[in-house]
């Protein structure tokens, strides 16, 4: 299954190992490129002036949320899909399962989750 | 024509003396006195079992008691009535339907109706309580009397008897035969006064109708007078006496009472009884002559007697004649005062008053000492005239008694008419109301007596139905009606006395020859002269032999003695004679009979001595007639009597004979003088012993009383014992009676639970008994009961308190109410004071409990407060108060709205609620802002509080939650994290695993790897939880990554203590333990010679603090870049830092080994 066919991801991972994981993944999944970030500031300034067909964020980087830089990705069209290790407290918070997936994940489920957003965002 | 009783009673000027007589102070019923002695017992109680308790009578019993002891008759006589039983205490008032008891040593009488007491005036053994009462009973209450004489020896009751029958009242006797003593009875029977004679059973009927009959008091008689004529010529045909001059109004009553007795309710009933029952005559003849003496009895006589008799025997006396009357049979003197009142009355208009004696005699001692006294009651003096009555009576007590002048007028003597020698030349007689109780011979016999012993133109007075017995030849009538004669012949010569006087016994031979000689005798100056001059010589001596008159011619016999002259006959006698005169003197005075000595030879000069016969003829009082007349020529004519064949003999043979005869009969008088003097004697020791018997009598009689009564009272005991012994032994309460010693007198069988009793121990100390209880102690406590009398309590401790007793002493009393030793009584209380105890040690665990509980209200860490339906405060505890923010006390009767409003809003409906429906609220949560502006959270629980079912408050318990509820928040953020930090680490050991996966392709070196790049995160995880997830030491990571490696000190490390954060600590960890790996491979830890040197410095500056790490390996030559891969742990070594930490990695190969320098910030 190659749901990324040659898209470009922008993911947010503080941990390097789970970064490198996650790259791996992405990959395989046929995404062309994936630039990588390891903090919050550092994925807000690539959203400002990259360009990518879907985000993978970590929802919490170094104790920091990343819904808004969700909401900002969202706002230019860029489907978003969380990882997050609160998968009770991110349901509480209304965030909709579908789109996200608990650590630690694997191809297939952040395929889904990945393809989801996707179909979400076209019109 | 039909007249009634009352009517003829109250008819003026007829009956006024004889009125029925109930009495002066008529009790409200008929008074039935009962008298009896030994026996009476059962009699009394025969009698009350009979008698009606509503007849409307009352009954005074009269028992001989023993003075000396307390009586149980009424006890033993209430229990056969049902009428009440008293004994008499003195003033006691008579009642109708009760029963009167006489107590012990105490002398009855009846006095204006009510019961009196007083000692006995007779010593014991003469006391005569029947009579007294009896005599009292009929004075008081007359014809409204009845008495009753039941069983008992002796003569109590007879007196009393005739008392009460001469009052008019019911004489009642038991049957002799019937009774168990029967001397009383038949005492009383003797009297010849009792109306019935019944046995005890019938009594109380026929005492019931005899009473109803009297009160029926009017009985229909045909025709009074032809009634009482019948009457009156049916007892003259029966009995020859007549009674039809006696009154008619008294006839009419005592024939009233006596048809009352039989039951005869008609005339003709009665006229029949007396025709066909000829004891009926008697009866009523007895009756009929019932009298009581009083003063002026038969009014009429006396005014009669006043008006025409006085004055006559008063007139031409001066103050030194003597007027002498005889009032024989005087009885209680009242008769012989009548006449001397009526003389003083006409003696206080004489100037010179006669000396007056009036011998008044009786042969009854008693009645004469009544006389003696002359003190009467009322009831005798009621036909005195009130001046009468002022002059010559004075009051003592309520007697009234005669003046001296007249008690002097009055001789009381005892004399008795039959046998004594009459009173002689005596004005009047007055003798009333006495023949008529003497047979028609005797009353003949009488009359000459009278005739003798009067002067001439004497009185005779006699009683309404006595009469002169026909002999009119020596007495005139003057007034028929008033019984008033007067002895005929005018003269009456001294000389004429012998020869008249006989002695009394001799005159009952024969009426008619005294006839005859009373008509002979006629003294008149012829007999005189005879007297003078033809009589025998003759001298008259007085009792001293002296001799007081002398006829002539008697020098032939008499002549003066030497010596002292001498009157004495028996010093004047010739010799020879004196002897004679002496012995003649001596029989005449002895037998009072003429007594004659004959052929008495006298000397009457030397040579002649001649016959002479002497003759003692006794006179009146002690004067005797001596006559000497020759022998033989005493005349025939001048012998009468017995004696007139004496001498007459002309035999000389026969006159010796008979002078021996004579001699003989001297002797034989001598001797029977002799023989009459010893026989007296006999007499008065049998007197004596009569009266030493009658004392026995009597005490026997009380004795036998006390007896029956013991006899009661003993079975009674006898009973009352048992019971007492069936109690005793039955009581389970131990009780125990000591005497005054504190010895056994009783216990009962309960105490063997702390005595060992045996029954051998009564009269023993208590000492002496083996007991449970301390002897001393007990001993201590009945010595201070006996003293002080009062009853002590006290508990007693059994086995060291094992039983507990409760020990009462109490005094002991005996009959008498002394004090006579003590009783104890033990209570088993030992359960009782267990419950006690029980209750009170439950009562100190509730106390403390209820401490506790007030503790812990007051210190528990939650608010609690009650709440009333105004929403009041009605109590709040410490923490309460601290939540509200007041002072306890400040908030007691606030309002929760006043000084908690934040709470209150969410308090008040909830109270409502429970108030309401009476069911707890809990658990309801309130966050609220205090009024320190904070928030806080409260649990609120709120409980009904009920009182006699009725919610009275509400309770809150109020629970400060708000820490609770920030632990939750906090224990859930670390769940969170813990989740987050679980996750990443997984998230982090999976892409070890994939990236180790993908680089390795020997299988064994995969494992191995995975396991030491797993096992060094989970090494840094152990220093961090070490460390609660704060830091780790930069030391120790190094340490735990290179220890394993370490020989020959090559390996160096170098560095200041720092401690890096988690994220730091594990990025860094996995950085090293690549190096580590890759210098255990192929650089200074693979090599001999090999050798690494770690060093850190740590510099601090405005953007906070950062390390730099050096790790430095040398000795390791030749080794080229190409031998260095680049796998996955040398890119983890340069990028992990850098993205993790936004650090530098300086990687390269120098020439003596891999050179690599780590810096970032934290």
């Amino acid at each position: 299954m190659r749901t990324l066919d040659g898209a470009r991801v922008l993911l947010l991972e503080d941990e390097f190992l789970i970064a490198l994981d996650a790259e791996q993944i992405l990959h395989e999944l046929g995404a062309r490129e994936v630039e990588t970030t390891s903090t919050l500031s550092e994925a807000e300034e690539r959203a400002q002036v990259g360009r990518y067909d879907v985000a993978l964020l970590d929802v919490n980087v170094n104790g920091q949320m990343s819904f808004g830089l969700a909401d900002f990705l969202r706002s230019r069209g860029v489907p978003v899909v969380f990882a997050t290790g609160y998968e009770l407290r991110d349901r509480a918070l209304g965030i909709d399962p579908a789109l996200c997936v608990s650590k630690p994940y694997t191809s297939e489920r952040l395929g889904q989750a990945l393809h989801a957003a996707l179909e979400n965002s076209r019109p | 024509m039909t007249e009634k009783v009352e009517e003829i009673a109250n008819s003026p000027g007829l009956l006024s003396p004889d009125r029925p007589n109930l009495g002066a102070h008529p009790a409200p019923c008929p008074v039935v006195g009962l008298g009896a002695s030994a026996g009476g017992l059962e009699a009394f109680q025969i009698f009350l079992s009979g008698a009606p308790a509503d007849a409307g009578l009352a009954y005074v019993l009269v028992q001989h008691l023993d003075p000396n002891h307390e009586s149980m008759l009424a006890e033993l006589l209430a229990r056969r009535t049902s009428m009440t039983v008293r004994q008499i205490s003195d003033n006691m008032a008579i009642e109708p339907n009760c029963v009167y008891l006489i107590p012990p040593n105490a002398q009855l009488t009846i006095e204006k109706a009510r019961l009196r007491l007083s000692g006995f005036s007779e010593p014991r053994g003469f006391r005569r309580p029947i009579d007294v009462f009896f005599r009292s009973l009929a004075v008081d209450q007359g014809s409204n009397a009845a008495c009753v004489v039941l069983s008992g020896t002796g003569a109590d009751g007879s007196e009393g008897l005739r008392a009460i029958k001469e009052a008019g009242g019911l004489t009642v006797v038991q049957e002799p035969d019937t009774a168990k003593y029967d001397g009383m009875p038949k005492s009383a029977v003797a009297t010849g006064l009792v109306d019935q004679i019944l046995p005890v059973g019938d009594m109380p009927a026929a005492i019931r109708d005899y009473f109803e009959r009297a009160q029926a008091s009017v009985v229909s008689l045909p025709d009074v007078t032809d009634f009482l004529l019948g009457v009156c010529e049916l007892l003259r045909h029966r009995l020859g006496h007549d009674f039809s001059q006696y009154k008619r109004s008294t006839m009419l009553r005592r024939v009233q009472r006596r048809m009352q007795v039989v039951g005869a309710s008609t005339g003709e009933e009665y006229l029949d009884r007396l025709q066909t029952k000829p004891d009926e005559a008697r009866l009523l003849f007895r009756d009929l002559l019932i009298n009581v003496t009083c003063f002026f009895r038969d009014a009429e006589a006396f005014d009669f007697l006043r008006r025409e008799v006085i004055p006559e025997l008063l007139r031409d006396k001066g103050a030194s004649d003597t007027v002498r009357i005889w009032t024989p049979g005087c009885s209680s003197g009242e008769e012989a005062y009548s006449i001397a009142i009526l003389l003083a009355e006409a003696m206080s208009r004489m100037a010179a008053r006669p000396t007056v004696q009036i011998f008044a005699t009786d042969i009854d001692e008693a009645m004469l000492h009544k006389a003696r006294l002359a003190s009467y009651p009322q009831s005798a003096v009621k036909d005195v005239p009130l001046e009468l009555l002022d002059r010559y009576f004075y009051a003592q007590d309520d007697d009234f008694v005669l003046t001296q002048s007249v008690r002097d007028m009055v001789r009381v003597s005892n004399h008795n008419l039959i046998k004594d020698p009459p009173f002689s030349r005596v004005d009047m007689i007055v003798c009333r109301n006495l023949l008529i109780y003497l047979n028609t011979s005797l009353q003949q016999r009488l009359i000459p007596v009278f005739h003798y012993a009067l002067k001439p133109d004497g009185w005779l007075f006699l009683g309404s139905a006595e009469n002169i017995a026909a002999r009119n030849d020596i007495f005139d009538t003057v007034e028929a009606s008033a019984k008033v004669y007067r002895r005929r012949g005018v003269h009456r010569q001294s000389v004429a006395m012998p020869l008249f006087v006989q002695p009394l016994a001799m005159a009952a031979a024969d009426a008619a020859a005294d006839r005859h000689r009373i008509q002979s005798e006629r003294p008149d100056s012829a007999s005189r002269r005879i007297l003078e001059r033809y009589a025998p010589p003759h001298v008259v001596v007085n009792g001293d032999n002296d001799i007081v008159r002398a006829s002539s011619r008697t020098g032939k016999y008499l002549e003066l003695a030497e010596g002292t002259p001498s009157t004495r006959v028996t010093d004047l006698a010739k010799r020879g004679l004196r002897s004679a005169v002496r012995a003649v003197l001596e029989g005449a005075r002895t037998t009072r009979k003429r007594t004659v000595k004959r052929d008495v030879t006298i000397e009457v000069d030397e040579d002649n001595a001649t016959l002479v016969d002497v003759i003692a003829d006794p006179l009146n009082d002690d004067e005797v007639l001596l006559v000497f007349q020759d022998a033989g020529a005493t005349p025939e004519a001048a012998l009468d009597g017995d004696v007139q064949a004496e001498g007459y003999s002309q035999e000389d043979r026969i006159k010796q004979l008979e002078d021996e005869l004579d001699e003989t009969r001297s002797r034989l008088r001598t001797t029977v003088e002799e023989l009459e003097t010893s026989n007296e004697e006999l007499k008065s020791s049998n007197e004596e012993m009569m009266s030493m018997n009658e004392e026995l009598q009597s005490a026997n009689e009380e004795l036998a009383t006390v007896n029956e009564e013991l006899k009661n009272k003993v079975d009674q005991l006898a009973r009352a014992n048992s019971d007492l012994q069936n109690f005793i032994e039955s009581t389970q309460v131990p009780t125990i009676f000591l005497d005054r010693k504190m010895r056994i007198r009783s216990f009962t069988p309960a105490t063997r639970a702390l005595f060992r009793f045996q029954e051998q121990d009564r009269g023993r100390p208590l000492s002496d008994v083996v007991s449970r209880a301390d002897h001393r102690e007990l001993e201590a406590l009945g010595a201070k009961v006996l003293e002080t009398d009062e009853p002590i309590e006290r508990e007693l401790l059994i086995d060291g308190g094992k039983e507990c007793y409760v020990l009462r002493v109490l005094p002991y009393q005996d009959l008498n109410a002394a004090n006579d030793g003590v009783i104890m009584v033990f209570a088993d209380v030992t359960k009782v004071r267990q419950a006690q105890a029980d209750l009170a040690r439950n009562e100190d665990l509730a106390r403390q409990r209820s401490q506790e509980i007030e503790t812990l209200y007051k210190t528990a860490p939650i608010g609690m407060a009650t709440v009333d339906r105004s929403m009041r405060f009605l109590r709040v505890n410490q923490r309460f108060a601290d939540v509200a923010g007041h002072e306890m006390e400040a908030l007691i009767g606030r309002t929760l709205q006043d000084m908690i409003p934040a709470l209150a809003t969410r308090m008040t409906t909830p109270i409502k609620e429970v108030f309401d429906q009476a069911k707890e609220t809990v658990n309801i949560d309130a966050t609220v802002r205090m009024s320190d502006e904070a928030m806080r959270d409260f649990l609120i629980d709120f409980y009904p509080y009920e009182e006699d079912g009725r919610t009275t408050a509400v309770g809150v318990v109020l629970t400060d939650v708000t820490e609770v509820r920030r632990l939750e928040k906090e224990l859930r953020r670390l769940m969170d994290e813990l989740q987050h930090r679980v996750k990443n680490t997984l998230a982090t050991v999976a892409s070890i695993v994939n990236q180790t996966v993908s680089s390795k392709t020997d299988r064994g070196d995969l494992v191995q790897t995975l396991k030491r790049r797993i096992g060094a995160l989970a090494a840094t995880h152990t220093l961090l939880t070490l460390r609660d997830w704060r830091d780790a030491s930069l030391r120790d990571i190094l340490q735990a990554e290179l220890t394993p490696y370490e020989q020959h000190d090559r390996i160096k490390l170098e560095g200041p203590d720092v401690r890096l954060p988690p994220k730091h600590a594990l990025s860094l960890t996995m950085t090293l333990h690549e190096l580590t790996t890759n210098a255990a491979k192929y650089g200074a830890l693979a090599r001999e010679g090999g050798r690494l040197a770690v060093t850190w410095t740590v510099n601090v500056d405005a953007q906070g603090k950062a390390l730099t790490l050096h790790w430095i390996e040398s000795g390791v030559a030749g080794i080229s870049p190409a031998d260095v891969k680049q796998g996955f742990g040398t890119r983890l070594i340069k990028s992990a830092v850098v993205h993790d930490l936004q650090g530098a990695c300086d990687y390269r190969l120098a020439d003596g080994g891999l050179n690599c320098t780590l810096s970032m910030r934290f």
